[in-house]
């Protein structure tokens, strides 16, 4: 029977599941401690905007020249319109937390939010 | 066994791992269709294939099924997806060879099948990364370490538990 | 074998210590949406997974909008606009039970906050891209259109009748009545929830880290993201709702011939209510009360009367004044925590 074990699973396994769900346990509590409101246009490499997230009033749109369109709100920033095949860049939805990227690969354009924060109230009255 | 059967029988099973490959990749797809996953968390039951032609047949066996896959990754979505599957495929079959060469003895396929996958996610994030033209796609990663091992368990072990059932091991190599 | 045991528990027993850590963080996870409504920002953190929220964010929005089509001066398809442009419209149950919910508060409130100071808003244009200062002529002719009492809310025959010039503006009440529709869509389900409603906020349920709610009180003297207080709201139960409005000078103002007018009207003089606070944060258990106290508070001004009111809605009030002193209602004393320094306590002695 416990030959039969050997052969399914052995302690080395367990050991490498443990230490990739170490590392991820480690990454995650590292990037949920970020919490940001700079959000970032990414074209080809360059960083084409930066946007203060918090500083936004209106929803408005960027219209990029290959196609794409991003979307920009008070606290978010998603893509609304691509010409891409899969639009998985739209189905990424809205960012709303520092660490959080979407990318519309094909347009080889990226957005996400970067900063950090310290952790705020739960609401801001006034 | 001469080597000209040899070499045939080693054509003819990689055709057939390719083939059923391919027919995992699709029957995941139909699995996946609508649940909302991640970009990247797959169930990877064609690693299955993958990591056995690794095993029982060799690198190049292995290396030809990841660009199978690839192929049809790129007749079926698009250049991008072609370029993601490849890298993560490579990366993927590099790390079941250098593991299989090191530490057979202590690892059976599950541990060898975890690190295969969470490389291939690894690889993929980095093609993705190199396409976009900018750093890291941090947030992914925990959850992509996470499903690799869970997912990479679960292939490796339905491997581990298969292949003695696969007598003519030995005879392909 | 036993080493390799030992080792193996080490492991799980290390990636176990860091899942623990790292799901301590878990209890702050909610999902975050932004809407776009009556003219200012909607946000909401639901304390659910992501599916469900969508639904209740979508039933939030719902009810929100539906606020805005029923009593909204801005919206063509309120009745309330047709009123103002035609002087009486009709109108369905729901809008005349708010409306009659209004009128009832601002009773309570001896008329200090009025719905029917419409005339009085428009000619100010604060909601208008041009604020401007009226004559005094002007101010007066809008002035005797003021009255509650010259307003007929008919539910026998559902309609609003207004009397000659006079104009709705229910604009100090709308998003607290907005918040009081956020919660019955939220109330239907579990899940814990902060909503965030142009400068208004309502919490409900119980918050995921720690024992309370805390609210940042907004610095008047700084920027939209300065907050100089917090408050530590601590519910008893799951079932807690809190509502919170800030009433403030420092919003909305405009500058003409070195004077700065800011936007709370006295409906008795017509003119910005001449007054030392700078800003009255209100707590209260209703969002149509939350919202008008704050703004009879900061007209009326820190006086007996006020708390008599606060009191008599069980709600709660941090009073701040131009030189940065605050007073704080008994209900909050221990709730409140100062974040800076150069605010000091007031000398008022209810």
């Amino acid at each position: 029977m416990k030959d039969k074990l050997q052969k399914i699973v052995r302690p080395a396994d367990l050991i490498v599941v443990a230490a990739v769900l170490a590392v991820a346990a480690v990454l995650w509590a590292v990037l949920a401690h970020l919490t940001g409101t700079t959000a970032q246009i990414v074209c080809d490499g360059e960083v084409i905007a930066t946007i203060d997230l918090s500083a936004v009033k209106e929803a408005y749109d960027v219209t990029l020249d290959n196609g794409v369109t991003v979307r920009v709100e008070p606290g978010a920033i998603c893509f609304a319109a691509s010409d891409c095949a899969n639009l998985l860049c739209i189905h990424a939805g809205k960012l709303t937390r520092a660490g959080q990227s979407a990318a519309c690969l094909p347009n080889k354009t990226l957005i996400r939010i970067t900063g950090r924060d310290r952790r705020g109230p739960d609401a801001l009255t006034g | 066994m001469n080597d000209k059967r040899r070499r045939l029988t080693r054509l003819t099973v990689t055709a057939m791992l390719a083939a059923a490959a391919l027919a995992m990749s699709f029957f995941e797809r139909l699995l996946t269709a609508g649940l909302p996953l991640p970009p990247g968390v797959k169930p990877g039951f064609s690693n299955i294939a993958v990591l056995f032609a690794c095993a029982a047949v060799g690198l190049p066996c292995a290396l030809f099924i990841v660009v199978i896959k690839a192929g049809f990754a790129f007749l079926t979505a698009g250049a991008t997806a072609g370029f993601l599957s490849l890298c993560g495929g490579l990366l993927s079959v590099l790390t079941m060879f250098a593991l299989l060469k090191l530490k057979r003895e202590r690892l059976t396929y599950a541990g060898i099948s975890v690190c295969s996958a969470v490389a291939h996610n690894i690889g993929q994030l980095g093609a993705a990364s190199l396409l976009a033209g900018s750093a890291l796609y941090l947030s992914w990663l925990p959850v992509l370490l996470v499903s690799g091992a869970v997912f990479g368990a679960v292939t490796g072990v339905i491997l581990n538990v298969v292949m003695p059932a696969l007598t003519n091991v030995r005879f392909l190599r | 074998m036993k080493k390799q045991t030992l080792r193996r528990a080490a492991a799980l027993c290390c990636a176990a210590l860091l899942l623990a850590g790292a799901c301590s963080g878990c209890g702050r996870s909610f999902t975050e949406r932004t809407a776009f409504a009556m003219g200012s920002v909607l946000t909401a953190r639901i304390y659910a997974p992501e599916e469900q929220a969508e639904k209740l964010f979508g039933r939030i929005t719902d009810g929100v909008n539906g606020v805005d089509r029923r009593i909204s001066a801005t919206n063509p398809d309120s009745p309330v606009y047709a009123a103002n442009h035609t002087g009486s419209s009709n109108a369905d149950a729901y809008t005349l039970n708010k409306l009659g919910d209004i009128v009832m508060v601002c009773n309570i409130l001896n008329g200090t906050v009025d719905p029917t100071v419409g005339a009085l808003t428009e000619l100010w244009g604060f909601s208008s891209d041009t604020p401007r200062k009226p004559t005094d002529g002007e101010i007066q002719a809008a002035l005797e259109t003021v009255g509650l009492e010259k307003l007929l809310l008919d539910d026998v025959n559902g309609s609003i009748i207004l009397s000659e010039g006079q104009k709705l503006d229910p604009g100090a009440f709308g998003k607290g009545i907005a918040l009081d529709e956020a919660y019955l869509a939220l109330h239907t389900a579990t899940y814990s929830a902060v909503v965030t409603f142009g400068g208004s906020v309502l919490l409900f349920g119980a918050p995921k880290s720690g024992k309370s709610w805390t609210v940042g009180i907004r610095d008047p003297f700084k920027g939209e993201n300065d907050s100089f207080a917090t408050l530590s709201l601590t519910p008893d139960d799951d079932n807690y709702v809190g509502y919170l409005s800030t009433s403030g000078s420092y919003e909305k103002n405009f500058t003409e011939n070195g004077v700065t007018y800011h936007h709370i009207l006295s409906p008795e003089t017509g003119y910005p209510v001449e007054t030392d606070l700078v800003s009255v944060t209100v707590c209260a258990g209703g969002g149509l009360s939350s919202d008008a106290l704050s703004t009879a508070c900061f007209i009326n001004g820190l006086n007996e009367t006020t708390l008599r009111w606060l009191k008599s809605f069980g709600a709660e009030a941090v009073f701040v004044n131009k030189d940065k002193q605050y007073y704080i209602t008994d209900g909050l004393k221990d709730c409140f925590t100062l974040n800076d320094d150069s605010f000091s306590p007031m000398d008022h002695e209810g």
